[in-house]
């Protein structure tokens, strides 16, 4: 299977769309050559993934992203203010924040294996995870789990049944 | 489609690209319409996410065409316009021309 191919896997659920879609991508790069063909993908990117966003449950997806996250927001809190009565250099507050993060791992499994039971395959979303999860470390706390609730709240969530013609 | 619900933009001005194009309406040819009558570039997702909620609303509906060597062995997917279709169109271009008449200052008269 072909990166393009692979792309649109992930994006499109209809494969009667996919199937054409990716037989006018051919067409085009027939026409104009491989780069003209990665240009097109590119530029199709947003739209694919709005739609894709759209077609998912939203409320279902919604309320899997607030059950998810509310309660780690609530823990976050706690700490926080925990941490503020305990007079602590801000240096030494960081690995308790990194460690607050690592509850949000089997949320994100819990995603990503929604995903794969949909049917979609998650190899890219494998690859999202752990990277998402590094940037997570990096970034200051609070960034990390607003990263973490988008992350959810896109790509989350049950797929409607589709309706093809032809 | 209900009273009061109006075509967006781009999809009026698929819609009106499917009816021009006849039976060669498929995704590229579509995108290269736009881009030719209506200098307008939008790319293969856009267009088909754009007919694939058309679809949807049975405004257009579709049927599988020819497939050639340089479409890898793909069908084409050939889209037409329903009589639903028709009248959504005329109903937003109606209301477009309907805002826009004996406007001074456009420069369309």
């Amino acid at each position: 299977m072909s990166a393009v191919e692979r792309v649109l896997q992930s994006l499109v659920t209809s494969a009667a769309l996919r199937e054409a879609m990716l037989g006018d991508l051919a067409e085009h790069a027939a026409a104009h050559g491989a780069p003209a063909l990665w240009r097109e993908v590119g530029r199709s990117l947003p739209s694919l993934l709005r739609a894709r966003l759209l077609e998912a449950d939203m409320l279902a997806t919604i309320s899997l992203a607030l059950i998810t996250v509310a309660p780690l927001l609530v823990m976050e809190l706690l700490c926080a203010y925990t941490l503020s009565l305990v007079p602590l250099k801000a240096s030494a507050a960081r690995p308790v924040w990194f460690m607050l993060t690592v509850p949000l791992l089997p949320a994100m499994l819990a995603t990503v294996a929604a995903r794969a039971r949909a049917g979609a395959p998650a190899l890219w979303m494998g690859a999202l995870f752990p990277a998402a999860l590094l940037a997570s470390s990096a970034l200051p706390w609070p960034i990390a789990y607003r990263a973490w609730a988008v992350f959810i709240i896109t790509f989350a969530g049950r797929r409607r049944p589709r309706r093809i013609s032809a | 489609m209900s009273r009061g619900e109006f075509l967006g933009d781009f999809e009026q001005l698929i819609l009106l690209a499917v009816l021009r194009l006849d039976r060669e309406a498929y995704g590229l040819g579509i995108q290269q319409e736009l881009s030719a009558r209506a200098g307008r570039e939008a790319s293969i997702g856009a267009i088909y996410t754009t007919l694939d909620r058309l679809e949807q609303k049975q405004l257009v509906r579709s049927e599988l065409g020819e497939s050639t060597a340089e479409r890898g062995g793909r069908a084409k997917r050939i889209f037409t316009v329903t009589p639903a279709g028709k009248a959504a169109l005329r109903q937003s271009i109606g209301a477009t021309r309907a805002m826009a008449d004996g406007l001074k200052g456009l420069g369309l008269a």
